[in-house]
């Protein structure tokens, strides 16, 4: 596979959050505004860098049978440093993404990547998965969050650090009455289902 | 090398590799984090009280034994921050623990509040940390009647659309911020600490009653004796169901009906054999059937 085609697996033809259906707990829980879902998305993405490198350096020597909870003992490790630092050197951006650092850990695409791609290829390819994989995830939050917050809010939150937050007024939910259950969990799995029908719609118009 | 003993050892050396970053980590950044929660504590108290430079710090004790840092600010104006597990009173939150930073003013009234620490659902939960819902506590005392309008009509807080948990949870703990800063609080703001050498405002303390020094004369309702706890409304996620009947107590069951039916009617008849003609106008009901010994569920 050509090194183009391992970058943009991830944001369509193995799209985790569409195709593989990988991390439905941070999708659907944390896509309430379009902000969330991209810092959820991000921190994925760190987290997902650096368990792909530390894997493929370590896979060779793993015995089969114990490799899943190696993988996990190293991505809760990478996930609770990341966790300390960003608390101690960058207080504001954790204040705002904190709550989505531990979920990371539950997260499967983390182990999948892991399990089906870091240990089995070198280094190099493996950062280029985590990159394609995690923009491709970061991506997908950022568009779910995006409809979920314009239909259940009204608004679109598009950046929120410290004091600055860079709000769009859709509508106003004085004149229209927003619709709440998109915000709600029931919502995320509406709109995650319009949005894999859409996928799935786009492919077949393609192919044919 | 035998598999068992090798897939052993690679597990032992991964987690002690783990085990080990993380404890160099933790050492690392342990200093710092705290620093930085004191840091953010102490802007939250700047926010409330920007006039208030160098307040005066002090520790107590919450109703459940958690230490509460108190910020003193010159005019018996007190600042601390309370969390969710301070006290039973508080309606827990939707998850994790919730923590405020609360400003009052030496007549025990609001005058600002932060959420230094939440966990709610995003987009639901976490505007608990919003201008919008916080501002409604502002200038409100011990008093008010601490309850969210979906609760109780008569509440003074509205509470978020989506997130009544969390509102309950922010109010009660305000109520319960409150009232311990009635109890334990109040009476020490004037100088009156004794941990206090010289660094309090220069007001004559107050004797008696440990109102501040720009206290007025408040009324007090139902609670006469200073530095009393009035018994202010609690709250229990438990019980906040709309028809607690519902749950009552328990029915009995369908087999047991006939024999129940049988002693109800008789008992019936007992009635108004004993009340005769006389007719007072009690309506004959027969008293909520409770199972014989005998019968089961």
């Amino acid at each position: 596979m050509s090194s183009l085609r391992l970058f943009t697996n991830g944001f369509w033809r193995e799209n985790a959050a569409m195709v593989l259906l990988l991390g439905m707990c941070p999708t659907l829980a944390v896509t309430t505004s379009a902000f969330n879902g991209m810092g959820m998305g991000l921190a994925t993405l760190v987290v997902l860098l650096g368990s792909n490198v530390v894997i493929s350096a370590i896979a060779g020597f793993i015995p089969k049978k114990v490799r899943i909870p190696s993988y996990i003992v190293v991505i809760a490790t990478l996930v609770t440093l990341v966790d300390m630092f960003m608390a101690a050197y960058a207080q504001d951006l954790h204040a705002s993404l904190g709550l989505f650092i531990p979920l990371i850990v539950v997260n499967c695409i983390i182990l999948g990547r892991a399990e089906a791609f870091a240990s089995r290829n070198g280094i190099g390819p493996s950062i280029l998965d985590a990159l394609g994989m995690g923009l491709g995830f970061t991506t997908t939050l950022f568009l779910l969050g995006g409809v979920r917050e314009i239909l259940g809010n009204g608004t679109l939150t598009v950046f929120e650090y410290k004091e600055t937050v860079i709000r769009y007024l859709v509508f106003s939910p004085e004149s229209v009455s927003p619709i709440l259950v998109m915000i709600l969990a029931p919502g995320a799995f509406i709109t995650l289902g319009f949005f894999i029908a859409l996928k799935n719609y786009i492919d077949g118009a393609r192919s044919t | 090398m035998n598999p068992m003993v090798k897939m052993v050892l690679t597990l032992a050396v991964i987690s002690a590799g783990a085990a080990a970053a993380l404890s160099a980590a933790n050492r690392a950044t342990a200093d710092k984090i705290k620093a930085a929660a004191e840091a953010k504590a102490a802007r939250a108290v700047q926010k409330i009280f920007p006039d208030c430079a160098a307040p005066r710090k002090s520790e107590a004790k919450s109703p459940t034994g958690e230490t509460v840092v108190v910020y003193h600010c010159p005019g018996g104006r007190t600042c601390f921050s309370f969390s969710s597990n301070a006290d039973k009173a508080i309606s827990r939150p939707y998850s994790g623990t919730v923590k405020a930073m609360i400003g009052v003013d030496g007549k025990g009234e609001i005058v600002g509040l932060r959420i230094i620490q939440q966990s709610e659902t995003p987009g639901l939960g976490n505007k608990i940390v919003e201008d919008k819902f916080l501002d409604q506590f502002k200038g409100k005392s011990v008093s008010a009647n601490w309850k969210v309008r979906k609760d109780d009509p008569a509440g003074v807080i509205d509470g978020l659309s989506g997130a009544t948990i969390s509102s309950r949870t922010v109010t009660s703990l305000v109520a319960a911020a409150l009232r311990f800063h009635e109890a334990s609080l109040k009476d020490a703001a004037p100088g009156g600490a004794p941990d206090a050498p010289g660094a309090a405002p220069a007001a004559p303390a107050a004797p008696g009653c440990g109102h501040g020094p720009h206290a007025a004369p408040r009324p007090a309702p139902g609670a006469p004796g200073c530095g009393a706890t009035a018994p202010g409304p609690g709250y229990d996620n438990r019980r906040s169901v709309k028809n607690p009947e519902r749950f009552g107590p328990k029915r009995p069951a369908f087999r047991d009906a006939r024999r129940i039916m049988k002693r109800e009617m008789d008992q019936q008849r007992q009635r108004a054999r004993e009340v005769g003609a006389e007719q007072d106008g009690r309506p004959v009901r027969p008293e909520a059937p409770s199972p014989g010994p005998e019968g089961g569920q």
